[in-house]
């Protein structure tokens, strides 16, 4: 595996980023209980949680069935009980339909343009003034506007599965199906300045092997929404609180520099997540005094946690690792 | 350029020492004018007199510098003490001791006047040295300091003192590429006037440092703050008995400090141990009504100081919700905009404060006086009561026309005095109406171009508030096409809404905390070099 930070030079994978894959992909092994609070402290601003995040959706990429199915199908039934006018899209239909009612057989009825009756279609049809049924089988075909494709059904495989498979040795195979669905379980929380930042900080960074070549970007499917693919990386600006889709189970958080960690901490949505935050040590005083306050709090309900971080060998000198747990000697 | 992280840490893992070479700087006759200049601010500090405030403030300001920089000796200390006014008459103002104290001092500073600043001495051999081995070093140092590094060195050594050499905040230290040798001048505090990022130690770009500190004034304890690292003291902390060689480790790094001591016996050897001047100040400035502050800057020469706490009026091209009250302290960030509300006057269509009917006719009868009598004019504006360090040059900025804002005494009743001085009122009688406020008409116009709020009562600005918001909200893709071109700009909301307010919006360049500043000195533009007074 070949490793650049300028998309010009190449070099084999280096050993801090090697490093933090193998932290994502350890601690996304036990993604049910406890929650675990860990702070990487480095010595130089990075694209490391990015590399954290990638670890952990390579380790999840390994369990079949991990997508989001279920949830995605739960959430649109919520928002036709909310009566929110949600809009969905589906590949084959032109425009978006409005999710409107459920019917005594539990049928999601989603409706294009304006109600002068209603006509069941069949789902190859493309009328200008339709309506269709969504069930849990069929949900998965649907995704929110806005929101990157829910699975191929509706957008595009996600690619480089070469790169997937040879990224961390000794792990185990890709499970190839779930390159074909969203899955919103880990979540990187984004850098304090905005999206843009963030991308551009991981756009930085490549991957090589056998003639593929991807950014990190890419690789945690974070720009789906314009490149049309399936997505693994539930993101969260933490410069305006917001996410890029709606956030199902998210169990496991990943938060680019001081300010998003202690604005995750923050937020309920990550009440019962795992949080990894990649904070540099070039920050202010005050800064730093933040994130120390934080952890003294922590300390009060959180135990010093060591189990996952013995089985991360060959840490590179001038990084650190604090780890908590919820529960005593796990 | 930044440094990559891959050749961060392969610098960080290849086998090297780290190293401080601490030099502490030690002058019996600098160490008395210390301590009569300290004994004075202490007593300050026990009056409740508030004309002292100022004074006391000066003196704190100059001794801070003089620690913290390498500066000549020069007259600024003897004009700072001469701010008290006749020795014969500060026994009767302000009692005995201070008149003793204020005596020695000036005797000391005089005897110093002309005498080698044995710091800049050290610091000139160990430049000289750095240069002509053509080892890789930088210099820590505020922005405002630059020149007094290159003022040691002789011309053609200066030359190597380029701009990137400085380090001047924490985020151009982010973007260092690895070197050899740092250079300090003072101790290494976390905030203040010997200010430096805490990851000098726990991040090091480089493998020696050499810092240069006066007497007493050590390295803050807790320096090199690490969240997730245990605590650690650094040693040669403030009054601490040290070997002359001691190791520690920070971050994984382990550091070896070598402290020497260079003596100059300019008036025969002292026998007390001096004491951390600098932190007594923090402390005795805090007891003096002052808040903390964090500094915004908008330009070069700009800036705003807020409550950590306060809720600031603000622009973010990446936001959903661009326009918006944000903290002060953790809301604001560098590349947002800050957003300057004008309700009850329109300014004109320049960003520039503007030269309006006041400001015009009162500098320019300053200028006329200063260039009459330039001497003449300072001792009546000092016996006025406007006894300001610097004066002669203050009243040469004050005569400057308006740029981000109108150059002017920062106190209205500074301001008044000078009008009255310059008799400007009774120079207008054909108008007693007017005349009666002309000076307050002028000083008015000061502050709309500072940006001053306009006080309304808790509702009411509440209510001011979301009016401001939704005026701003109405005008946002007029700002964001300006956002795109200018550092600063101005725009109206057209006059149908509200009640037609003007803003002014400034990029943010940069955030600095550690400020302790008296309130009424909060949310206004200053300049920079007021601001700087007010560091802890």
């Amino acid at each position: 595996m070949e490793f650049s930070e300028d998309s010009l030079t190449w070099r084999s994978l280096p050993p801090w980023a090697d490093f933090l894959m193998r932290l994502g992909y350890q601690c996304a092994n036990g993604l049910a209980v406890p929650r675990r609070i860990i702070v990487v402290s480095m010595p130089v601003d990075s694209p490391g949680a990015g590399l954290v995040a990638l670890g952990a959706i390579r380790r999840r990429m390994e369990d079949a069935g991990a997508n989001d199915i279920e949830e995605h199908y739960q959430t649109l039934v919520y928002r036709v009980k909310a009566r929110d006018s949600t809009r969905v899209c589906r590949r084959g239909f032109r425009g978006s339909f409005v999710l409107e009612c459920i019917d005594g057989n539990g049928d999601i009825w989603a409706r294009r343009s304006k109600p002068r009756s209603l006509v069941v279609a069949n789902s190859t049809s493309d009328s200008r003034d339709m309506a269709i049924t969504i069930n849990r089988r069929t949900a998965s075909q649907w995704n929110l506007k806005g929101e990157p494709p829910f699975s191929t059904s509706v957008g595009e495989i996600l690619p480089n599965y070469g790169l997937y498979l040879n990224l961390i040795s000794g792990a185990r195979p890709v499970e190839q199906s779930n390159l074909h669905t969203t899955d919103s379980t880990i979540c990187l929380a984004g850098r304090s300045m905005g999206e843009h930042a963030t991308l551009e900080s991981l756009c930085a960074v490549s991957f090589r092997h056998d003639g593929i070549e991807a950014n990190l970007s890419q690789l945690l499917g974070l720009n789906s929404r314009q490149s049309g693919t399936v997505s693994r990386t539930l993101f969260y600006n933490s410069r305006i609180g917001k996410f890029d889709r709606t956030p199902h189970t998210t169990r496991f958080v990943i938060a680019d520099g001081d300010v998003p960690f202690l604005r995750v901490l923050d937020n309920n949505a990550f009440s019962a997540s795992t949080v990894i935050a990649v904070l540099h040590r070039t920050i202010d005083r005050s800064n730093l005094e933040a994130i120390g306050g934080k952890l003294a709090d922590l300390r009060q309900w959180y135990r010093p946690y060591t189990m996952a971080l013995a089985q991360v060998q060959n840490m590179p000198a001038g990084l650190a690792i604090l780890a908590l747990s919820d529960h005593a000697g796990v | 350029m930044s440094i990559s992280p891959t050749d961060m840490f392969h610098f960080l893992q290849s086998p090297r020492s780290y190293v401080i070479d601490m030099v502490e700087v030690i002058s019996p006759t600098f160490s008395l004018l210390r301590r009569h200049v300290l004994s004075i601010v202490a007593s300050f500090a026990e009056t409740d007199e508030s004309s002292v405030e100022d004074i006391s403030q000066c003196l704190r300001a100059t001794m801070s510098q003089l620690l913290t920089v390498p500066l000549p000796f020069g007259d600024t200390i003897i004009e700072a003490l001469q701010l008290l006014g006749d020795p014969n008459s500060v026994a009767g103002r302000w009692g005995r001791d201070v008149n003793a104290d204020l005596v020695s001092a000036l005797g000391y500073a005089r005897a110093l006047r002309d005498a080698v600043n044995p710091l800049r001495d050290w610091l000139r051999t160990e430049l000289e040295q750095l240069i002509h081995s053509g080892i890789s070093f930088r210099i820590l140092c505020h922005s405002r300091d630059e020149g007094s590094f290159r003022t040691i060195l002789s011309d053609a050594d200066s030359s190597h003192l380029l701009g990137d050499i400085f380090i001047h905040t924490v985020a151009e230290y982010r973007q260092c590429v690895p070197f050899e040798v740092l250079v300090k001048v003072g101790p290494l505090r976390s905030r203040g006037w010997a200010k430096a990022p805490d990851a000098i130690l726990t991040a090091p770009r480089f493998s020696r440092l050499i810092e240069g500190v006066w007497s007493g004034c050590g390295n803050e304890e807790g320096f090199g703050y690490d969240p997730i690292a245990p605590a650690r003291i650094i040693p040669f902390a403030s009054d601490k008995p040290a070997p002359e060689s001691e190791t520690f480790s920070m971050s994984g790094t382990t550091w070896e400090v070598r402290r020497t001591r260079l003596f100059r016996d300019d008036l025969g050897s002292i026998s007390d141990t001096d004491v951390d001047d600098l932190q007594v100040f923090t402390e005795l400035g805090k007891s003096k009504d002052l808040n903390s502050a964090i500094l915004v800057r908008i330009d070069r020469e700009h800036c705003i100081l807020y409550p950590p706490h306060s809720r600031v009026l603000s622009f973010d091209p990446a936001s959903d919700d661009a326009v918006a009250y944000r903290m002060a302290a953790d809301g604001l960030i560098e590349g947002m905009w800050l957003v300057l509300a004008q309700v009850d006057e329109p300014v004109s269509d320049d960003l520039r404060a503007g030269e309006g009917q006041y400001s015009h006719v009162w500098k320019q009868k300053l200028e006329q006086k200063y260039r009459q009598d330039p001497t003449g004019l300072c001792e009546r504006l000092h016996f006025a009561g406007l006894n300001l360090l610097h004066l002669s040059s203050r009243i040469e900025h004050w005569c400057k026309p308006a740029t981000t804002v109108i150059p002017a005494p920062q106190r209205m009743t500074h301001f008044e005095m000078l009008i009255d001085e310059l008799g400007i009122e009774s120079a207008s009688e054909n108008n007693p109406v007017r005349v009666a406020h002309w000076w307050k008409r002028a000083w008015n116009e000061i502050r709309r171009s500072r940006g001053e709020a306009i006080q309304f009562g808790f509702q009411e600005q509440h209510a001011e508030d979301q009016e401001l918001l939704i005026a701003l909200t109405s005008i946002e893709p007029q700002i964001r096409d300006q956002t795109s071109l200018l550092s600063a700009f101005q725009l109206a909301v057209p006059s149908q809404l509200t009640r037609g307010p003007h803003f002014r919006l400034f990029r943010i360049e940069l955030i600095e905390d550690g400020y302790q500043v008296p309130q009424h000195y909060m949310r206004m533009i200053l300049e920079l070099e007021v601001a700087e007074q007010w560091r802890e």
